[in-house]
């Protein structure tokens, strides 16, 4: 699908000529104020993320590690909505990310300070100091973006295939302008696979963090490349985003996955290695507590409730959520799975009550047959019925 | 022999409901001769009697497949105990299943089946119990939809108990027997 980024400076109208291009066109617009991963940055302060972090060994790496994660999360959210959809970024490095992509448009929105000051104290009120205060602080922090993010500077005139000046040309004309060369340009015809798509993400296989169990069955026959958890998550951000909804100000994270000296992840419950050896029994993969999300933030994204679901399979690409717990915590964890799916509609969760996984477990012949206590996970041995 | 719970569907439902399945079948497939497979043992009751109710020309065939837990499996992986004895390739295959819940079983299954290029390759389950499903499945027939239930008799089995029960029944959680 065409892709138009739009890098601007603060006070040159590159906003406006955004918005007017996207209902000129019909693209979707990916602007600051309206999509939650370009809000991701809200949780720069890395002191936040921490927050939910329930094990964090090497504390300061791995809050280092976090916060570039989030990043890559944005941008494999803006990857995933590029393949369906025509898109209009705003900033967010679009020219960077997009750089290779075929019939991608970048554009630059720039103007002349005294312009900028004047636009920005008309539009918003603001004193002639004040004005000038926050384009400074606005240009460095944007220059700050794409140098520490893509090694670019945002002034380099290869980035871009336009540059407009809005001290001369006016917006409105910027907007005819981007209409004419947008219908004059040759259309890409077939969506653009996601694949194909430059990325600067790490690959899709295990990483660190995200322990992905590779199936050793050799019979099982599985997509060769099915979407990682934080892909998955990355998708359900975009889903909400396509479909016009304000998100929530703090993307999902990277849980931080602590491996035993086997190299497997240490489950946090017994039930939990029990599941993850039957999925493995059946070929299924999957991943142990892959991602955060966030459920409550306050307005400066503090986040207050976060949810990080026990297994994601990637293959079904589904998060599942064990509650083997007692009634109390159920209920709790509920709420939160209920708060996941308003969130984020398009994204599959199952919880796997008590109850089911103890059913799980009967069918397997795991349980006891007969009067007593109920052994531990490696007891029984008859075994019979199919799951 | 008494019941080990309440009966979820009689005797005479079973059969009335074969018929149907069995006629479904008989009118879906009439051009061709499908082969039917079933997974060892849980599915043989159920086996015996639809097909009895299906006209047309069929083949059958039997596979049997390790179970998690069993304690004479070391490696931790599904594996094919009794394979095939029939070449289902470019032939319409339909997997006649007792009960299908999580799916893991089946999904293992039918992507060992699909290896072997079936001309199609179709599900036919007695029961389905959808509330604890993770993965989805090609189902096309469907006996009855159950509750989120244990169910034996029929076929299926707690610890190789109540098998040959004519209906099925809930198995209930009795005190001091099961958790």
């Amino acid at each position: 699908m065409a892709v138009v980024t739009i890098s601007r400076q603060l006070g040159s109208g590159g906003d406006w000529i955004a918005r007017r291009l996207a209902e000129e066109t019909g693209y979707l617009l990916l602007d600051r104020p309206k999509l939650l991963f370009l809000l991701s940055e809200k949780v720069r302060n890395p002191g936040r993320v921490h927050l939910l972090e329930e094990r964090a060994p090497a504390f300061l790496e791995h809050l280092q590690r976090a916060r570039s994660k989030l990043d890559e999360l944005a941008e494999l959210a803006l990857r995933e909505l590029a393949s369906r959809h025509d898109l209009i970024i705003v900033g967010r490095g679009g020219q960077v990310l997009y750089a290779d992509l075929p019939g991608a448009l970048h554009v630059r929105i720039v103007a002349p300070l005294p312009e900028r000051v004047a636009r920005l104290m008309a539009d918003q009120g603001l004193s002639a100091e004040e004005a000038r205060a926050r384009i400074e602080k606005s240009d460095r922090d944007r220059a700050a973006f794409l140098r520490t993010r893509f090694g670019v500077e945002a002034d380099d005139p290869s980035l871009y295939h336009l540059i407009v000046n809005t001290g001369r040309v006016p917006p409105e004309a910027a907007v005819r302008l981007l209409v004419q060369l947008l219908e004059a340009l040759p259309r890409e015809a077939e969506a653009i696979p996601v694949e194909s798509i430059p990325s600067s993400s790490p690959g899709r296989a295990a990483e660190p963090g995200g322990a992905v169990s590779a199936s050793a069955a050799p019979t099982t026959t599985t997509k060769p490349n099915p979407p990682t958890a934080m892909e998955a998550a990355a998708r359900a951000v975009a889903a909400r985003a396509a479909r016009g909804l304000a998100g929530p100000p703090v993307l999902p994270w990277p849980h931080q996955t602590i491996l035993g000296k086997d190299g497997k992840p240490v489950f946090a419950h017994p039930s939990e290695a029990e599941f993850a050896r039957v999925l493995d029994f059946y070929g299924v993969r999957w991943e142990y507590e892959p991602v955060t999300f966030s459920l409550a933030w306050t307005e400066d994204g503090r986040v207050l409730e976060a949810f990080t679901p026990d297994f994601y399979l990637p293959d079904i690409q589904l998060f599942v959520e064990l509650t083997t717990m007692k009634q109390s915590l159920v209920t709790k964890k509920n709420h939160k799975v209920r708060r996941l799916r308003e969130l984020y509609p398009d994204l599959s969760i199952k919880v796997f009550y008590s109850r089911d996984y103890r059913m799980l477990l009967r069918k397997f012949g795991q349980d006891s047959p007969a009067p007593g206590p109920v052994p531990g996970p490696s007891g029984m041995a008859a075994t019979s019925a199919s799951a | 022999m008494r019941a080990p719970g309440p009966i979820l569907i009689s005797q005479e439902q079973l059969a009335v409901r074969n018929q149907e399945l069995g006629a479904q079948i008989s009118a879906d497939y009439d051009r061709t001769t499908p082969v039917l497979i079933s997974v060892l043992r849980g599915a043989l009751y159920f086996l015996a009697d639809l097909t009895r109710e299906i006209s047309i020309p069929i083949h059958l065939d039997l596979l049997a497949i390790s179970r998690y837990g069993e304690v004479s499996d070391t490696t931790g992986i599904v594996k094919i105990t009794k394979d095939l004895d029939i070449n289902i390739t470019g032939r319409d295959v339909l997997v006649v299943e007792d009960i299908i819940d999580t799916g893991l079983t089946l999904s293992y299954l039918l992507n060992y089946l699909e290896r072997r290029r079936p001309k199609s390759l179709y599900v036919c389950t007695l029961l389905d119990n959808r509330a604890r499903r993770l993965v989805d499945l090609p189902i096309r027939y469907t006996g009855f939809q159950i509750p989120d239930k244990f169910v034996v008799g029929y076929g299926l089995d707690w610890h190789e108990e109540y098998r040959h029960l004519p209906y099925i029944a809930v198995l209930e959680d009795g005190p001091g027997q099961l958790r």
